[in-house]
């Protein structure tokens, strides 16, 4: 039984969501509660085999666990192979528990409910998908998956300008990714194998035994990469798509999206581009860590002056991202450990904060700050969650983000003391944003025209926030376990690049 | 073996066809009537039929040795059942447009099927005099078939177009095969290929050699709509009854590319690779994916929009055949599979929804998924998989044409250039998805939907969906079907 769970675990959370959109076709759309139902016992599905992956990964064999090959396309080099190391496993947990939130937040959605559960499940499945795919075209395959149904889920269910956001968002990701499969492909013909393959563990096995690119080619294939990946994750200049589509989302696809979806460039980076391209990541990273400054710094003033609650999370979003790619950027265990640490803190930390916005926006149908305040009064329970997540975010000790930050700074501090200071200075312009929405949106004095607001109640109301706001605290507290996990994954990449760097003389 | 057996043998579909189309009259005489009575009409029935049988029968044959007059290779046989399998699609699609078809006009399905076996004579050529005549046959009947609707103007005014540079585009083909025959004696590919060869080996063609096949590149250019030879799309896609332009954008279309490629494979050979033709068919890719991309974007009319899509398409092709490797042609093949199933789902959308109008304003979809959610869904899948969507056969067959592409180092730049393409094409298809989803309807009428059309439709979805996630079988027709091409 283990030994069948083991081999097929993978291809399992997989096939959950997207089962579950093949079966929502076929319940009556009028059946809201079965069709709630279905959507919300599918995540709690993933949620459950997530963690029995990262629970049951060995780490002390580390390395790709989990391994399903089967041949699909052989004429084409093409075979359906899934695996994960320990960041993919976090990744996983994450999308899982991201899942669950925005499967119950969503409840309330009683316009097409079973088309919006339909789309939710088909972009958890694309995203699954990247995160267990260990072939180069499934992995392409699933990072298209996931961006179309975002189209729809933010053009019908969503608010502010969503048409404009929605587009911009479809075409600005598209456009990453049709950039990342002219390097995928090049990858693919530039001889690393004999025969050409999408097997990314092939791939990733030539480099290691040293059939690697000139570092010449690489510093040409690198950059065609990172800036196809960099499109979503997102990098400075290339954000603009996010803020406003954060924005325009309705609740639980502003959650999968800044939780989850931008998650996946950064990770696409880590899984792809580093690894088969050491000497050419060597070479473009420091260009990387000069870029995330501007994320962090801009992005933080950006929010600054944002009205917007979720605009204002949305820059913040683009802001901690610069966080994560200043991790990458070190090129240390530590940083890089932190960097996938935060991606996994900040996946919870904004999810929980777009569920909460979402939940009394249904009700104010405003989030303008200066219509807001006072909040506090009427609405304590979410109240007190969105402090606290504030919190969280500006990198408090006790949630997880606080243990991202410091190892991310700790990492990168030897090799880029600049950036690195711009980015503690970050920490403070994203205190000041975050300080000023809470008391502009929940202190000062109780506003009457808010006096009909509904507090979440019922355990139903309740249960996303807390299972994302316990993540954060347990991991917060006591963030050692998943740290390992996700070491034992990142520790090959990054020793791959530092010999590459030392070969490169520098 | 006589010449009469071998004939039999390698035109045995166009010879059941021929038959079928004659048994049609013969039964639309029988009736009396002289018009089609409806869906399950006699006439119709008997096409229906009359074609599955043909493409079973199609689908049991194997390749055999070509002789002089045609050839029956795996290529050939490929071809066929696509073009016997969009025939019968279109004649489905003809089922809910019956009532906009004029009476006393039940030749309608003859013709098509006349057509058919124009487009699967041309699967066979391996000579330039075949090759015309096929042509002619599929040409002339679309003619008539875009002006059926006679009392409407723009429909004669779609079938004068279409005529008049029809016969142009047929002009410089024969003018082009007599420079051919000119400077080598011989109608057949094989010779002008050995031709072709030995007068590269001596250090070039000779001009007359030259414009003759530039001229027939051109007249093709005309049948797949490649810019600068695209101008009578939009006009006569938007004036031809329906089904006639989904069969021109599916079927001929295909007859067009079935001829670029053995004119690219089977005429020109290795020195299709030659710098300087690899360079005319990437430039002519590129300016049509140019043209069809950015004349997409302000269509109102859905058949001119799939007109501009269609010449989008056909730009995507062309740089398969600039490719010109193996595997660009087993791409090329795959992308037609692809298209097929899309577009007829498309069209049979646009026939449901302009029912009651005279036109196929994108207005008419607007709020579709209030009025139907299973059309604005199927319409939707249709249009994602054009747009190269995953899990959708268009993403794969758009991933099959860029991978060929970018094994050929010098096409990068066109490579580059289609990328932004398929940004800019998804952004005219969300387009048109927005108004389905995001809009009010102008029409609130009920839009009744046949259980034919819904089963034509979940058809095409599925075999687009299949296509898409387990693409493994057709992968290996189409490569078996690109191998046999010499």
């Amino acid at each position: 039984m283990n030994a069948l769970l083991n081999d097929w675990v993978l291809t399992l959370i997989l096939a959950i969501p997207c089962v579950s959109t093949a079966l929502l076709f076929l319940v009556p759309a009028e059946r809201r509660g079965l069709v709630r139902a279905l959507g919300v016992g599918a995540a709690a599905l993933t949620v459950l085999l997530s963690a029995w992956v990262c629970l049951a990964y060995d780490q002390q064999a580390a390395g790709m666990q989990f391994l399903r090959r089967v041949p699909w396309v052989p004429s084409l080099g093409i075979a359906y192979q899934v695996g994960v190391d320990g960041m993919s496993a976090a990744m996983l947990l994450l999308t899982s528990i991201v899942f669950l939130a925005g499967a119950l937040v969503s409840w309330g959605i009683e316009s097409r409910t079973r088309d919006f559960y339909i789309l939710l499940c088909a972009l958890v499945s694309g995203v699954f998908g990247v995160f267990v795919s260990l072939d180069l075209f499934f992995f392409y395959f699933f990072y298209e998956l996931a961006v179309v149904p975002m189209y729809l889920l933010i053009g019908y269910w969503g608010s502010t300008n969503r048409e404009y956001a929605t587009m911009k968002l479809t075409l600005y990701l598209t456009a990453g990714a049709v950039v990342a499969l002219v390097g995928l492909l090049l990858l693919y013909f530039s001889g690393l194998t004999e025969q050409p393959t999408f097997d990314l563990l092939e791939l990733r096995r030539a480099v290691e035994s040293g059939h690697g690119l000139t570092p010449d080619r690489q510093k040409l294939l690198f950059p065609v990469l990172l800036i196809g990946f960099a499109t979503i994750a997102p990098m400075w200049p290339l954000h603009s798509w996010s803020p406003g589509g954060h924005a325009a989302a309705p609740a639980a696809a502003s959650m999968m999206h800044a939780g989850v979806l931008m998650k996946l460039g950064s990770y696409a980076i880590l899984r792809i581009a580093l690894p088969l391209l050491p000497a050419g990541a060597a070479h473009w990273l420091p260009w990387v860590a000069v870029l995330c400054c501007f994320n962090i710094i801009y992005g933080g003033y950006v929010a600054l002056n944002q009205r917007d609650m979720k605009f204002v999370i949305g820059y913040s979003s683009s802001s901690h991202m610069g966080y994560v790619l200043l991790g990458i950027a070190s090129v240390t265990v530590l940083g890089t450990s932190g960097a996938v640490f935060l991606m996994f803190a900040h996946g919870v930390m904004t999810a929980l904060a777009f569920g909460l916005i979402g939940f009394f926006y249904d009700q104010t149908h405003t989030r303008e700050l200066d219509d807001l305040g006072g909040l506090m009064e009427q609405i304590p329970f979410v109240g007190v969650l969105f402090v606290m997540t504030a919190m969280a975010s500006l990198g408090l000790p006790g949630f997880a983000n606080f243990a991202g930050e410091l190892m991310i700074i700790v990492g990168s501090w030897e090799r880029y003391p600049i950036p690195t200071i711009l980015a503690v200075f970050g920490l403070v312009i994203g205190a000041t944003y975050l300080l000023r929405t809470v008391k502009a949106a929940f202190l000062g004095p109780k506003l009457p025209r808010w006096d009909h607001l509904r507090d979440a109640t019922t355990l139903r109301e309740r249960a996303p926030f807390l299972i994302l706001l316990g993540t954060l605290l347990v991991f917060g507290f006591y963030p050692a376990p998943l740290v390992r996990l996700i070491e034992t994954g990142v520790a090959p990449i990054v020793h791959g690049v530092q010999a590459a760097q030392t070969a490169l003389g520098g | 073996m006589d010449l009469t057996s071998r004939l039999f043998e390698v035109f045995g579909t166009e010879m059941e066809l021929a038959l079928l189309a004659l048994l049609l009259i013969t039964v639309d005489l029988l009736k009396g009537k002289g018009r089609l009575t409806g869906p399950a009409d006699a006439v119709r029935l008997t096409a229906g039929l009359g074609l599955l049988a043909i493409l079973v029968h199609s689908l049991l044959l194997d390749p055999v040795a070509g002789s002089a007059l045609g050839t029956l290779d795996a290529f050939a046989l490929f071809w066929k059942r696509f073009f016997v399998l969009t025939a019968l699609a279109v004649l489905w699609l003809s089922g809910p447009y019956e009532a906009r078809l004029p009476a006393g006009r039940g030749e309608f399905p003859a013709l098509l099927v006349f057509t058919t076996m124009g487009m699967s004579l041309l699967a066979s050529v391996n000579d330039f005099v075949t090759l015309f005549v096929g042509l002619e046959v599929v040409t002339v009947t679309l003619f008539l078939m875009s002006a059926w609707r006679s009392q409407l103007p723009r429909s004669i005014e779609a079938g004068i177009k279409f005529v008049i540079i029809g016969a142009l585009a047929a002009a410089f083909m024969v003018y082009g095969i007599a420079w051919i025959y000119g400077a080598t004696g011989s109608f057949d590919f094989a010779v002008v290929r050995a031709a072709i060869a030995s007068a590269e080996a001596a250090g070039g063609l000779p001009g007359a050699l030259k414009f003759g096949l530039l001229l027939v590149l051109v007249g093709l250019g005309f049948k797949i709509g490649a810019v600068p030879f695209h101008v009578w799309i939009p006009d006569v896609y938007q004036g031809s009854p329906t089904p006639v332009t989904a069969f021109l954008s599916v079927g001929s279309k295909g007859a067009g590319v079935v001829l670029l490629m053995r004119f690219c494979w089977s005429v020109l050979g290795a020195s299709a690779q030659a710098h300087e033709w690899l360079l005319l068919l990437a430039g002519l890719s590129a300016l049509t994916l140019l043209m069809g991309n950015l004349g997409a974007i302000p269509q109102t009319d859905l058949k001119r929009f799939l007109g501009y899509s269609g010449i989008a398409h056909a730009g995507f092709l062309l740089m398969a055949l600039a490719t010109h490797t193996p595997d660009s042609a087993g791409a090329i093949l795959f992308y037609l599979v692809a298209y097929l199933f899309a577009n007829i789902a498309a069209f049979l959308v646009v026939v449901v929804v302009s029912r009651t109008a005279d036109n196929a304003h994108m207005d008419r979809v607007n709020g579709l998924a209030e009025r139907s959610p299973f059309l604005a869904f199927m319409l939707t899948v249709a249009l994602l998989s054009l747009a190269g969507v995953p899990p959708l056969a268009g993403f794969f067959a758009k991933w099959m044409v860029l991978r060929a592409a970018v094994a050929v180092p010098v096409l990068l730049p066109l490579v580059i250039l289609s990328g932004v393409m398929i940004v800019i094409s998804l952004y005219y298809y969300l387009c048109v998805i927005k108004r389905m989803y995001m809009r009010e309807a102008i029409d609130q009428g009920v839009l009744e939907v046949s259980g034919g059309t819904r089963l034509m439709l979940l058809g095409c979805a599925l075999a687009t969906l299949f296509f898409g996630l387990y693409q493994g079988p057709l992968v290996a027709a189409a490569a078996a079907g690109a191998a046999s091409l010499k």
